[in-house]
């Protein structure tokens, strides 16, 4: 090796050197990679997405007992405040947007609310049946259901009973309009998560 | 003759007001105490939500916040049985629950700023050494390759001005 060949050997390693002891100081300001987000999903009874339903008929009886699970996943980079909202649904009320982010205007009938570390998942039991219904002409209208062994009263009304669903919203606390919304900003977009079961209801015992 | 009417309109719903509360004793209790309830779970959801930023505050400063996060989700039980507790017209259960809430909440949001101070400090700590560190490594990499340097070309040079220089035949 040549003297000039020695130099450039010299010369690296301190490079190489001064590289590693600066590096975790250069990793501190570095900005993070990857977008974040939230995954949420409903599993079945028996924690996979299968078997929404006792003997997987989707026809339920009063009194009959649904177990779900709720899957959340918080990939934002830290911790957050988030609030689960189930809301009972038929077929021609309208459901969220996707686009806009813009949750079903119908009412909660149950919340759940928990904070949640950066990369947790949460998986949350969730059981409920219909506890009284009416017939009201074509129509079938739940007037209680039990959520996780709690009354709650709806006036959720189908035809036939046909066509009911739960929609679940994710809604996340933002820290800027100091309260809760539905989805989560990333730079300027607004994402959203949300599932639906659908569901019929029949008033035979 | 108008004054006169008023006058008696208004001293008959005085009347009915005295009679219906002389007869139900119990219903300014119930609507303060369903009053009392609602304000305080809206004063507890308050507590929540800055318990949860001095968390994520604490965070954010470099602190581990999973011991806090425990403790608020443990209050967030409470305050989803107080709400419930409410829907059922159960007051008092709520105000009970309520006040746990609170107290919980205030106990996180001391803590957690408590935890944000502390991991500043620890990571103004950190960030200085690493910075010093990196100089002085930077510092001695310069001195020490530049005499290293010197050295071995010295070593080079000498090395090479030794060799004797070998004289070959061409037998060709």
């Amino acid at each position: 090796m040549s003297l000039d060949d020695w130099h450039l050997v010299f010369v690296s390693v301190c490079l190489v050197l001064v590289l590693a002891v600066c590096s975790p100081l250069v990793m501190a300001y570095l900005p993070r990679r990857g977008e974040p987000f939230f995954a949420l999903a409903v599993l079945g009874e028996e924690g996979m997405a299968e078997h929404y339903y006792p003997g997987d008929d989707p026809l339920i009886e009063v009194g009959e007992e649904v177990s779900w699970t709720l899957y959340l996943y918080n990939h934002m980079g830290e911790a957050q405040y988030v609030a689960v909202r189930v809301k009972l649904l038929n077929s021609t009320m309208s459901a969220p947007n996707s686009t806009s982010c813009s949750p079903s205007p119908s009412p909660v009938v149950y919340e759940v609310r928990r904070v949640m570390l950066d990369n947790e998942t949460w998986l949350y039991p969730f059981s409920w049946s219909i506890e009284d219904v009416e017939p009201v002409g074509d129509f079938l209208e739940i007037k209680q259901l039990s959520m996780n062994g709690g009354p709650i009263g709806t006036r959720a009304v189908a035809e036939g009973g046909s066509n009911y669903r739960f929609i679940i919203e994710l809604w996340v606390y933002d820290e800027d309009f100091k309260d809760f919304r539905f989805g989560w900003r990333y730079g300027d977009e607004l994402l959203c998560a949300w599932n639906q079961v659908w569901f019929n209801a029949t008033s035979a015992w | 003759m108008n004054s006169l009417s008023k006058n008696l309109r208004c001293f008959s719903v005085m009347l009915f007001i005295i009679t219906f509360f002389l007869f139900f004793p119990g219903v300014p209790q119930v609507l303060g105490d369903e009053a009392e309830a609602v304000s305080r779970i809206s004063q507890a959801e308050g507590s929540i939500k800055a318990a949860y930023l001095s968390v994520l505050e604490a965070e954010r400063a470099g602190g581990d916040v999973s011991e806090l996060v425990v403790r608020l989700n443990d209050v967030l039980g409470y305050f989803s049985g107080a709400e419930r507790a409410l829907e059922a017209g159960e007051y008092d259960p709520a105000v009970f629950l309520v006040e746990k809430v609170i107290e919980g909440s205030n106990v996180v949001l001391s803590d957690g700023i408590r935890l944000m101070s502390s991991a500043e400090l620890y990571g103004e700590i950190v960030f200085r050494n690493q910075v010093v560190l990196s100089f002085v490594v930077v510092c001695f990499t310069v001195i020490f390759g530049f005499l290293g340097w010197g050295l071995f070309k010295g070593y080079y040079v000498r090395r090479l001005m030794g060799l004797r220089p070998e004289v070959s035949v061409d037998e060709s």
